[in-house]
């Protein structure tokens, strides 16, 4: 744990709140919220996981392994496109998928504790 | 055709009506707003000011602009501090050179350590000046990967939204451009996987240009009418986008290696987030000046047209070449790619080192290694041998790279004598962390003919070509054999996929959306009093209007997201830079995902009023805020 972690909880408590009171005032435009929301997330991710995958995937195999990667995810995206899933539907899955890899995630950091 | 497959095919038709919808209404509406009378980034970036019989008709676009607007500003101001602060240091180490601040200095003392534990003698002088040397490298080293990739990722947003248009306007069916787009995504699966897979034997820099080959062929291709060859290009840009999200990765990854920035592991994590993080803030600016771009270009080419029409005016059909072959319109922002495609490739060309993964030998003899470790009889003075022959030759191969590197180095700086030093110290202490493991090994460790009978006959299998998919088996049999590797190839196809699938959606979704909440304005507005005059004039508008749902201004809200894009890769920098390791922030960010992923469903099936629309979003936020205190 670094020193530095109150206090980032702090600053993040902050933002937060600004960006919910900022978020309440334009409350009809809920969704697109959701949505900027997910992309900063993604440009969240990218960073994140290029790290992390930096750190673990040996250097050896590094470019195989990162098409490895890919495979499951073409394959993920052509059940979305063969599937033809509602709307709401895809959310709802979409979300319950991100709460699976949340806590594989959550084991990761474990595994890496250790 | 059997019924599954039109079953099949049905559903095609409807996904991909989506992408119609809203790749149509780009190309018509999307930055009608800034590129309105042939205006360009000025006028994308201006031009917001309504004028009061136009306001009801835009006032959704207003919305939408504002946002934009504010989260363009909260950027900046985050980005400020850390402008300043760069900008102030750079000043600072102008004047004085040789003087290190604080936490250079714990660096250090780090370092320090670190070198004490290797035997290697290095004075306090060296050390400074190694530091300074790193954080060279690493600015050169951006210097040299980022243009390239950026100029790679351009190429790619340029020709994104127009990709559904150009089928279209080649009058195919939407069956046909479904299979086409599915095709796209197969190739990407297979073809891509295993070309890729070849970039640790062949080289990565090497993938690198054949990404931009491959585009370039693909781009090509886009001038024919013809489903065969448009086929045939589909699947080339299918490998090529595979390329970009693996190869240029692991190149940049193993160059930080390679460029000495890898001394303490945890340093090197540090380098390697913060120029993740750039790249990736850099690529979001670039999605969003290329989509300006793009509009401009396609805007200008005017209308879709046979190559050779103008001056033939009768029926030429016989001339294959004359009748298929399509310029203009959507095709000329393809084109634009070219010009990045080409720059690209020749940067990679003239300024990147070709860096390998371990070739077969080298990974053979490790598994060979482990194999003799298991094994239990003591021979060990034979071992010893053969194992510090390879490791000095792998640090011969490693040092060759390097001097490489010195030399550009030598260009960038003034005093480089001692940069050899640094460089084999890290040389060195490799060496003698593989020697340390060579004399555990020895201990117990066979070495016997055998075992180089059956190493010889592996490196003449791996020789003979085994096939192209050996490598990249190799790759799953280690992800499947580590549950670390596994657990972060599940968590990243699940991400980035969910990621496509909003790519996919965000339009239908605010469309719909907004058209509910149109209606819901009306009535609000028929039900107030107050603003009468006003309300006679939003309602004609509105009527005009009615029903349409695109005058969303979606290249605004694209460029909303890439903003917002922004602000995570600053939030992940912050994050990483305080220490935190990117695996625990990834936890965060996949809750959050899954959190604002939960309430996107809802409120597209509940929200009926306005009130619980509210309440849901107060809940919302209430969970959300739980969920950043929690973490």
């Amino acid at each position: 744990m670094s020193p530095f972690l109150p206090l980032q909880g702090t600053h993040l408590v902050i933002t937060t709140v600004f960006v919910s009171i900022f978020m309440y005032l334009l409350t009809c435009l809920h969704a697109l919220f959701c949505f900027i929301e997910n992309y900063s997330g993604i440009g969240f991710y990218y960073p994140a996981m290029g790290t992390v995958k930096g750190s673990i995937v040996p250097e050896g195999q590094r470019a195989a392994i990162y098409n490895v990667f890919r495979f499951p995810l073409n394959l993920f995206m052509l059940t979305f496109l063969v599937g033809n899933y509602s709307t709401e539907t895809s959310f709802t899955a979409n979300a319950v998928l991100l709460m699976m890899a949340c806590m594989l995630q959550i084991h990761l950091v474990r595994l890496g504790g250790k | 055709m059997t019924s599954s497959t039109m079953n099949i095919n049905s559903h095609h038709n409807a996904t991909i009506n989506y992408t119609s919808s809203s790749y149509d209404t780009l190309h018509d509406e999307v930055w009608k707003v800034g590129s309105g009378g042939g205006g360009g980034v000025m006028n994308f970036l201006i031009g917001v000011t309504p004028t009061p019989h136009e306001y009801g008709k835009r006032r959704i676009e207003f919305d939408y602009i504002y946002i934009f607007y504010i989260l363009v500003v909260i950027n900046i101001l985050v980005l400020l501090p850390s402008c300043t602060r760069y900008i102030i240091k750079q000043s600072y180490a102008g004047r004085t050179t040789r003087r290190c601040n604080k936490s250079k200095k714990k660096e250090l003392m780090q370092k320090d350590d670190n070198n004490n534990n290797n035997n290697n003698n290095n004075n306090n002088n060296n050390n400074i000046s190694s530091q300074q040397k790193q954080q060279l490298a690493h600015t050169t080293l951006l210097y040299t990967y980022l243009p390239a990739y950026l100029l790679a990722t351009c190429a790619d947003w340029l020709q994104g939204p127009y990709k559904y248009a150009l089928y279209t306007g080649y009058g195919y069916t939407q069956r046909e451009i479904a299979h086409l787009f599915v095709a796209g995504y197969g190739s990407g699966m297979i073809l891509g996987s295993v070309i890729g897979g070849l970039a640790d034997i062949y080289g990565r820099k090497r993938l690198c240009i054949c990404y931009c080959f491959s585009y370039t062929i693909s781009v090509l291709l886009k001038h024919f009418k013809c489903y065969t060859v448009l086929l045939v290009g589909r699947i080339f840009g299918g490998i090529a986008t595979s390329l970009l999200f693996s190869v240029f990765d692991s190149w940049f990854i193993c160059a930080h290696g390679q460029r000495g920035l890898a001394v303490t592991k945890n340093e090197e994590e540090r380098y390697i987030a913060k120029s993740l993080s750039i790249s990736t803030y850099g690529s979001s600016v670039v999605a969003i000046m290329s989509g300006v771009i793009a509009n401009r270009v396609v805007a200008a080419s005017g209308t879709i047209r046979p190559m050779y029409s103008s001056g033939v005016v009768g029926v030429n059909d016989n001339n294959m070449l004359s009748s298929h072959i399509y310029v203009g319109g959507y095709i000329s922002a393809f084109d634009a790619c070219l010009v990045p495609l080409t720059l690209c490739a020749m940067m990679i060309l003239l300024f990147w080192e070709e860096n390998y993964g371990e070739s077969m030998e080298v990974r053979k003899d490790k598994k060979s290694l482990l194999s003799l470790s298991l094994s239990s009889n003591s021979n060990g003075d034979c071992s010893l041998q053969t194992l510090q022959r390879r490791t000095t030759s792998i640090v011969r191969k490693d040092s060759s790279t390097i001097f490489e590197d010195d030399e550009q180095i030598v260009q960038a700086d003034d005093d480089d004598d001692d940069d050899d030093d640094c460089k084999t110290t890290a040389e060195n202490s490799e060496y003698a962390m593989l020697r340390t493991t060579v004399i555990e090994i020895d201990q117990d460790e066979d070495y016997d003919s055998t075992s180089i009978a059956r190493r010889k006959q592996q490196q003449s299998n791996s020789n003979s070509g085994r096939g192209m998919f050996s490598n990249l088996l190799d790759g799953v049999y280690t992800v499947w054999n580590s549950t670390e590797i596994l657990i972060c190839c599940i968590v990243g196809s699940v991400f980035e996929g969910i990621m496509y699938i909003f790519i996919f959606l965000w339009t239908p979704t605010l469309t719909s959306l907004q058209m509910k909440l149109d209606v819901l304005h009306d009535i609000s507005v028929t039900n107030s009093t107050a603003i009468i005059e006003q309300s006679t004039t939003t309602s004609t508008t509105k009527d005009m209007h009615h029903g349409e749902g695109s005058d969303l201004p979606f290249g605004w809200i694209f460029s909303t997201f890439m903003v917002s894009c922004m602000l995570g890769t600053i939030a992940f920098s912050r994050l990483s830079h305080a220490g935190i390791s990117a695996s625990k922030c990834l936890v965060g960010v996949l809750a959050v995902a899954s959190l604002s992923c939960l309430a996107m469903s809802r409120p597209l099936s509940s929200m009926t009023s306005t009130s619980t629309s509210s309440a849901n979003t107060s809940q919302y936020i209430g969970m959300l805020v739980y969920e950043f205190c929690e973490y």
